[in-house]
C-alpha cells in the first residue's frame, strides 16, 4: 500500500504541466471528470494517470475524502484497463477501502460498489455479486445517470453468466446498449466490451442448443455471436488500448473458428497486429494473449506442433496473475497438453493434464456451487426480510392496538361490548404471540453455530421455572431437581423459549394435583460428557401426531400453527442436541434433551 | 410406476398406520438413491426417520437410516449423516436384534460418513478434527469387518474389506490393511470363483494396498489389466469403475507407459466430472426445496396464522364502536381498530412484496397499461389529503407484458405516496406516454423534492424516505415489481422542486398482444 501512496504523493511536485483542460483545480467528484479521464484511458493512458495523480494530490490538500476516493477509483480504472504494472491494482484497492467508509457522495458509493462487483466477478463469486447487485442497481437508477446504470449492468450480466443463466444475462446486456452514447470515446471501449460479452453469451447459448440437438438454433446463435464479436473489434481497433484489442480479437477468432471460417480468423489476426499501437514486447501480457489467439487458429488448422510448442513454452512464462492462475492458465495448459500429445510426448502431456484437471476440478462445478450459494443468499435475504417485517412493521401497530385496548378495559361498558373488547384483546395478543414465535423459528433456522455462547443450562432452566407458575387452582406442583453450573453452548433466547414451550405443554397436560418434574443432570453419554434436561408429567399418553411434530427434522410445512413444539424441534436441531420422548400407552410423558457439555 | 403414484396408492393404508408409512418412505428413499435422485432420497428418508423416532421404533429407524445417510454422504453433507447415526441413541434398542447383514451395512455406511467428514475437514486449520473423524471411521469399519468375518458370509466380508481398505489407506496404515486382507480372504472361499463379483472386488482392493507400497508395479498393472479384461458387471459403471480407472492410470504411469496413463486419466476425469455434475444438480435441488419451504412458511404465517386473529379483532372492535358507549371510549377503541387495520394492511403489503419476488416472468400477460393506470387513479386511497388534485394524462393503447395485480399495487403505492407528500391545493400528475417502444409512466408531485442521497436509498427497505408515514414496504414493492417487469425506475427532482418517479417498461405490439388472449 505504501508504494501506491508514495507514488501518488510524488505526483504533484515532479509533473510537467498538464495540457488544458487539466491546468487548474480538478474536482474528482464531478461526473465530467470521470467521463473525460475515461476517454483518455483509451487514447492517452499516460495523461490519464497524471491527471488522476494531480486530482488525488489536490483532494489530499483540501482534505476532501470524497474527491480523493473519486480520483483513486478513476486511477484504479486506468491501471486496470491498460495493464499498467505500477502501482499495482491491489495497492490502490487497499487505499480505496481504507477510505471507503467515510464516503458520503451517493454517486461515489455506487461507483465503489460497481468496482467491488467487478472484482467479485473476476474472483468467481457470482452469487455474491447477484446478492449485492440488485441493491446497487436500484441506487444507480435513482441517480439517473445512464452511464452509471450501464456500469452496474455489466458485472450483473457476467455474474448471471457465471451461475448458468446466459439468457437473463443477454437481457441485461441488451438493456445496456441504448444507455451508452455511440460517439463518446470512453463509451466506445465500454460498448466494445459489451458486444464482446454478448458474443460470449451467444457462444454459450450456441453450445447449449447444440447439446440439446437443436442445430438450427445453435447456428443462429453462432451468427449473432459473430456479428457482436465483429462489432466489438470494429469499435476497439481505432482506440489506443492494445490490451482490450487483443482480448476482443481472441473472442472473435474463437467465434470464427466455431463457424468453421479459419480464413476469416487469419484475416482478423493480421488485422489486429496492424491495429496495435506498437508490436508488443515478447513476455508481456499483451504479447502472450496475442500468441494464444493465434495459437487457436494454428491448432484448428493442425499446423506443425513443434513451432507451437516453442511459443507456448514462452507464453507459459509470462508474468501476470491470469497467466499464472486464472482462465488464461487453463487455456495455456490445455493447448500444451494437446501439443505434447500430438508430438507423442505423453509424459509431458500427462503432466499438463494433471495440472489442468487439478485446477479444473475446482472450477468445473463452480457454476453449480455458485447457484447453490445464490439460493442460500436468497433464503437468507428472505429470512432477514421476514424478520424485519415482523419486528418493525407488524409489531408496531399491534403493540399500539394492545396499548389502546389496555386503556379501554378499565372503563364501564355494556356487557356485550365488554366481551367483544376482551375477545379483541385476546386476538391481538394471539397475533403478537404468533409473530414472536415465528421470529424465533426464523432465528433458530438461520443462527450460525458460531454465535452460540457458553451458558449455564441449569441456571437457565431454573429461571424459566421461576417465571412460570402453575395455575394455583390446579394444584399442580413443579418439582425441580436441577444441577447448577452445567455449561453448554447455546442461544439463551431460543433455549428459554423452547423450555417455556416444553414446560407450558407439560403443565397443560398434567392432571390436577399432580407433579411436573424438571430435571437437569450430568450424564455420561456414549462418547462424551453430556447433560440431560428432562421434563416429565403424568398426563395422558402423547398422541403420535404431537410426537411427530417434535421429531420433524427439517423445515416441514406449518412451522407456525404446529404450535410451540415445532420450535422445540428446531431449537434442539440448532444445538445439535438429541431429543427423546417416552410416553408409554399407560400415560405420562417424559421429554429428554441431551446436550453436549461445553 | 412413479414414486408419486406409489405414495398415492399406499396413502390409503399408511394414513392409519404410521409404521407402514415409515416403511413406504424408506422404500421410496432407497428407490430414489438407486436412480441418483439424492435430494428426493433425503426428503423421504427424513420423513421416515421422523416417523420412526416419533413412533419409538428402533427397527424402523435402522432401516430408514441407510438410504438417507447414503444420499447425504453423496451430497457431501457428512455431518448430517453422522447426526443420523447419533439419533439412534434416542431410542431403546429394538426388541429383535438387527440381522448380521443390516449391522454390517449400517457400520459400513457410518464409516463412509466419518471418512467423508475427515476428508472434508482436511483443509481446516485444526488437525485434530480430521484425525478424530478418521479414528471413528476406522472403528466403524473394523466393527463391520469383525462382524462380517465372524458371520462368515463372503459377500459381507468383501463389502467390509472395501471400506476397510479405503479407511486404512487414508490413515496410511498399510500393515493393518494387509492383515485385514488375510483375515477377510479366510480359507480361500472369497477367491474360489474367479468369475464372481466378490472375487473381482476383493482383487481390486488387494491391488490398491499393494500399489501403496509399490514393490512390483508391473505385477500390479498386470492384475489390474486382468480385472479390466474380465469385464465384470461391477466394473462397468459407478464408483468401482472409477476406482479401477484411477488405479489403472496410476499403474501405467508407474510403469512408464505415459500414453496409456494419459488415456486412462482422461477417462477417469470425465467419469469424475459426471459424478460431480450429478452431485451439484442434487445439491441444487435440495437447496431449492429448502428455499421453497421457507417461502411457503412465510406465506402460510401471514395468510393462515396472522390474518385470522387480526380480522377477528378488527370485527370485534367495529362492533364495540357501533355500540352505545362514551365518546372518549369510542375514540380509544377507534384508534385500536385503526392500528389493527394497519397491521392487516401491512401484512397484505408484505404478501404483495413476496408475490412480486416469486412471480415468474413466464406468468406475465399482455395488458393495457392505460386502462390499468386509469383504474388505479380512480380507486386510489388518497386518505386525508383530499386537497390534492389528481391529474391524468394517459396515452391510449399502450400494451405491456405484466402482472395486473402487482402493477396496480405498485402504481397505487406511487400515487398514494405522492399525494401524501404533496402540499395542500397542489396537483399530483400521472402521465403515461409511449415512445420508441417504451411505455413511460410517471407520477410527479410538487412536494419539497428529495436530495440525491435520499433518492438512492429510497427503494431500500426501512430507509424511511420521507419522514413519518412510510413503512418502507411500499417503495420496496415498486422496486421489485419493476425488476419483475424488466422496467427501469427513476426518481428525479426536476428543476430542484417536487419529485417525479418514472417507470419505463418495454411495450408489446398490439397484434401480438391480442392473439394470445
Amino acid at each position: 500500500m505504501n508504494t501506491a501512496c508514495e507514488f501518488l504523493a510524488s505526483g504533484a511536485d515532479h509533473d510537467t504541466p498538464l495540457p488544458p483542460p487539466w491546468q487548474g483545480d480538478i474536482d474528482a467528484r464531478d461526473e465530467n471528470f470521470f467521463a473525460a479521464v475515461g476517454s483518455l484511458i483509451n487514447t492517452q493512458p499516460g495523461l490519464a494517470l497524471a491527471v488522476c495523480r494531480k486530482a488525488f494530490a489536490q483532494a489530499q490538500a483540501r482534505r476532501d475524502n470524497d474527491a480523493a476516493v473519486g480520483a483513486l477509483l478513476r486511477l484504479y480504472g486506468v491501471v486496470q484497463n491498460t495493464a499498467m504494472s505500477f502501482p499495482s491494482k491491489s495497492d490502490i484497492w487497499a487505499l480505496i477501502l481504507e477510505r471507503a467508509d467515510a464516503v458520503v457522495d451517493p454517486v461515489l458509493v455506487v461507483r465503489l460498489s460497481i468496482i467491488d462487483m467487478v472484482r467479485l466477478v473476476d474472483g468467481g463469486e457470482h452469487a455474491e455479486v447477484l446478492a449485492k447487485g440488485h441493491g446497487v442497481f436500484a441506487k444507480a437508477m435513482a441517480i439517473g445517470s445512464d452511464h452509471v446504470v450501464a456500469n452496474v449492468l455489466m458485472p450483473l450480466a457476467l455474474a448471471l453468466r457465471g451461475v448458468g443463466e446466459p439468457g437473463l444475462a443477454l437481457d441485461l446486456l441488451q438493456q445496456m446498449a441504448p444507455l451508452l452514447p455511440a460517439d463518446a470515446p470512453y463509451a466506445a471501449a465500454v460498448n466494445a466490451s459489451r458486444s464482446n460479452n454478448e458474443a460470449m453469451l451467444w457462444l454459450d447459448l450456441a453450445a447449449m442448443h447444440r447439446a440439446m440437438g437443436d442445430a438450427t438454433a445453435a447456428d443462429a446463435a453462432l451468427g449473432k455471436a459473430r456479428k457482436q464479436a465483429e462489432l466489438a473489434c470494429t469499435l476497439v481497433f481505432p482506440l489506443n488500448n492494445d490490451m482490450l484489442k487483443v482480448v476482443l480479437v481472441d473472442t472473435l477468432i474463437q467465434v470464427l473458428l466455431q463457424c468453421g471460417d479459419a480464413l476469416a480468423a487469419r484475416a482478423q489476426a493480421t488485422r489486429v497486429q496492424s491495429a496495435l499501437t506498437a508490436p508488443p514486447d515478447p513476455g508481456t501480457e499483451v504479447w502472450g494473449l496475442l500468441q494464444l489467439a493465434l495459437m487457436h487458429i494454428d491448432i484448428h488448422e493442425e499446423r506443425d506442433p513443434r513451432d507451437m510448442l516453442c511459443t507456448l513454452q514462452a507464453v507459459e512464462r509470462v508474468h501476470g496473475s491470469d497467466f499464472q492462475n486464472g482462465t488464461t492458465y487453463r487455456v495455456v495448459q490445455t493447448a500444451l497438453a494437446h501439443v505434447h500429445e500430438r508430438l507423442g510426448q505423453y509424459e509431458q502431456a500427462l503432466a499438463c493434464h494433471k495440472r489442468l484437471t487439478d485446477w479444473q476440478s475446482q472450477t468445473n462445478t463452480a457454476m453449480a456451487r455458485e447457484r447453490v450459494k445464490m439460493m442460500r443468499h436468497a433464503a437468507l435475504a428472505m429470512r432477514t426480510e421476514a424478520a424485519a417485517f415482523i419486528a418493525h412493521d407488524l409489531r408496531t401497530p399491534l403493540a399500539a392496538a394492545q396499548n389502546w385496548l389496555h386503556t379501554v378495559s378499565d372503563e364501564r361498558l355494556p356487557p356485550s361490548s365488554h366481551i367483544e373488547l376482551l375477545e379483541a384483546a385476546l386476538q391481538v395478543r394471539h397475533a403478537l404471540a404468533i409473530s414472536d414465535q415465528y421470529l424465533c423459528v426464523l432465528r433458530a433456522e438461520f443462527l450460525p453455530t458460531s454465535e452460540l455462547q457458553v451458558l449455564d443450562l441449569g441456571a437457565l432452566t431454573d429461571d424459566v421455572c421461576e417465571s412460570l407458575s402453575p395455575p394455583t387452582a390446579s394444584r399442580i406442583r413443579l418439582a425441580r431437581d436441577i444441577d447448577i453450573g452445567v455449561e453448554v453452548r447455546g442461544d439463551p433466547k431460543l433455549l428459554t423459549k423452547a423450555l417455556a414451550a416444553l414446560l407450558n405443554n407439560a403443565l397443560a397436560r398434567a392432571p390436577a394435583g399432580s407433579v411436573v418434574r424438571v430435571c437437569v443432570a450430568r450424564e455420561r453419554g456414549a462418547d462424551a460428557d453430556e447433560v440431560c434436561l428432562s421434563v416429565g408429567d403424568l398426563g395422558g399418553s402423547v398422541p403420535l401426531s404431537t410426537r411427530m411434530r417434535l421429531h420433524q427434522r427439517h423445515a416441514a410445512t406449518a412451522a407456525v400453527d404446529a404450535g410451540s413444539l415445532s420450535l422445540v424441534a428446531r431449537v434442539v436441531r440448532l444445538h445439535r442436541a438429541r431429543l427423546r420422548v417416552d410416553s408409554p400407552p399407560a400415560g405420562g410423558c417424559t421429554v429428554r434433551l441431551s446436550f453436549r457439555l461445553a | 410406476m412413479s414414486s408419486d403414484d406409489f405414495l398415492w396408492q399406499t396413502q390409503a393404508f399408511t394414513e392409519t398406520d404410521p409404521a407402514l408409512q415409515a416403511r413406504a418412505h424408506t422404500l421410496l428413499a432407497a428407490a430414489a438413491v438407486s436412480r441418483d435422485d439424492f435430494a428426493d432420497a433425503v426428503t423421504h428418508g427424513n420423513m421416515a426417520i421422523g416417523l420412526a423416532l416419533a413412533f419409538g421404533r428402533a427397527d424402523l429407524l435402522d432401516s430408514a437410516l441407510h438410504p438417507c445417510a447414503t444420499a447425504l454422504i453423496f451430497l457431501g453433507e457428512h455431518a448430517q449423516a453422522i447426526e443420523l447415526f447419533e439419533a439412534r441413541s434416542c431410542l431403546a434398542p429394538a426388541a429383535q436384534p438387527a440381522s448380521l447383514e443390516e449391522r454390517v451395512i449400517s457400520d459400513i455406511t457410518e464409516a463412509e460418513a466419518w471418512l467423508g467428514r475427515s476428508q472434508s475437514l482436511r483443509g481446516a486449520a485444526n488437525a485434530a478434527g480430521p484425525r478424530k473423524a478418521l479414528a471413528q471411521a476406522r472403528e466403524c469399519a473394523e466393527r463391520a469387518g469383525g462382524a462380517a468375518c465372524e458371520g462368515g458370509v463372503p459377500r459381507l466380508r468383501v463389502l467390509a474389506f472395501e471400506i476397510l481398505t479405503e479407511v486404512l489407506l487414508e490413515a496410511d496404515d498399510t500393515g493393518s490393511a494387509r492383515a485385514w486382507r488375510q483375515r477377510v480372504r479366510g480359507p480361500g472361499d472369497v477367491d474360489r470363483d474367479p468369475g464372481a463379483w466378490r472375487h473381482a472386488v476383493f482383487q481390486l482392493n488387494a491391488v490398491k494396498i499393494d500399489m501403496r507400497e509399490s514393490v512390483d508395479p508391473a505385477s500390479d498393472l498386470t492384475r489390474l489389466e486382468l480385472l479390466e479384461a474380465g469385464s465384470h458387471a461391477c466394473f462397468q459403471s459407478g464408483r468401482r469403475r472409477r476406482q479401477l480407472m484411477h488405479c489403472l492410470w496410476q499403474a501405467f504411469e508407474r510403469c512408464g507407459d505415459f500414453r496409456h496413463a494419459l488415456s486412462w486419466r482422461k477417462q477417469w476425469v470425465e467419469a469424475q466430472a459426471e459424478v460431480e455434475a450429478v452431485q451439484a444438480r442434487e445439491q441444487l435441488k435440495l437447496t431449492r426445496r429448502a428455499l421453497q419451504t421457507l417461502r411457503g412458511e412465510a406465506h402460510h404465517f401471514i395468510t393462515d396464522a396472522l390474518r385470522a386473529p387480526l380480522k377477528a379483532a378488527r370485527d370485534c372492535l367495529a362492533q364495540v364502536c357501533s355500540a352505545e358507549i362514551q365518546d372518549a371510549t369510542r375514540a380509544k377503541v377507534q384508534r385500536a381498530a385503526r392500528s389493527t387495520q394497519r397491521a392487516l394492511d401491512i401484512a397484505e403489503q408484505y404478501l404483495n412484496v413476496m408475490n412480486a419476488e416469486y412471480t415468474q416472468r413466464q406468468e406475465l400477460r399482455p395488458l393495457d397499461l392505460g386502462e390499468l393506470t386509469r383504474d388505479v387513479c380512480e380507486h386510489a386511497n388518497l386518505g386525508p389529503c383530499t386537497a390534492v388534485a389528481l391529474h391524468q394524462d394517459i396515452e391510449p393503447d399502450v400494451l405491456v407484458m405484466g402482472d395486473a395485480g402487482l402493477l396496480s399495487r405498485a402504481l397505487a403505492n406511487l400515487v398514494e405516496n405522492a399525494c401524501q407528500h404533496a402540499p395542500a391545493g397542489s396537483n399530483v400528475r400521472v402521465q403515461l406516454s409511449c415512445r420508441d417502444g417504451v411505455a413511460v409512466l410517471s407520477v410527479s408531485d410538487h412536494g419539497p423534492g428529495l436530495p440525491l442521497a435520499m433518492r438512492t436509498r429510497l427503494f431500500e427497505r426501512y430507509a424511511s424516505g420521507r419522514g413519518e408515514g412510510g413503512n418502507g414496504l411500499g417503495l420496496a414493492l415498486v422496486a421489485r415489481v419493476a425488476r419483475l417487469h424488466d422496467a427501469r425506475v427513476a426518481v428525479q427532482t426536476p428543476d430542484g422542486q417536487g419529485t417525479m418517479v418514472t417507470l419505463s417498461i418495454k411495450t408489446v405490439p398490439i397484434d401480438f398482444a391480442v392473439r394470445p388472449a
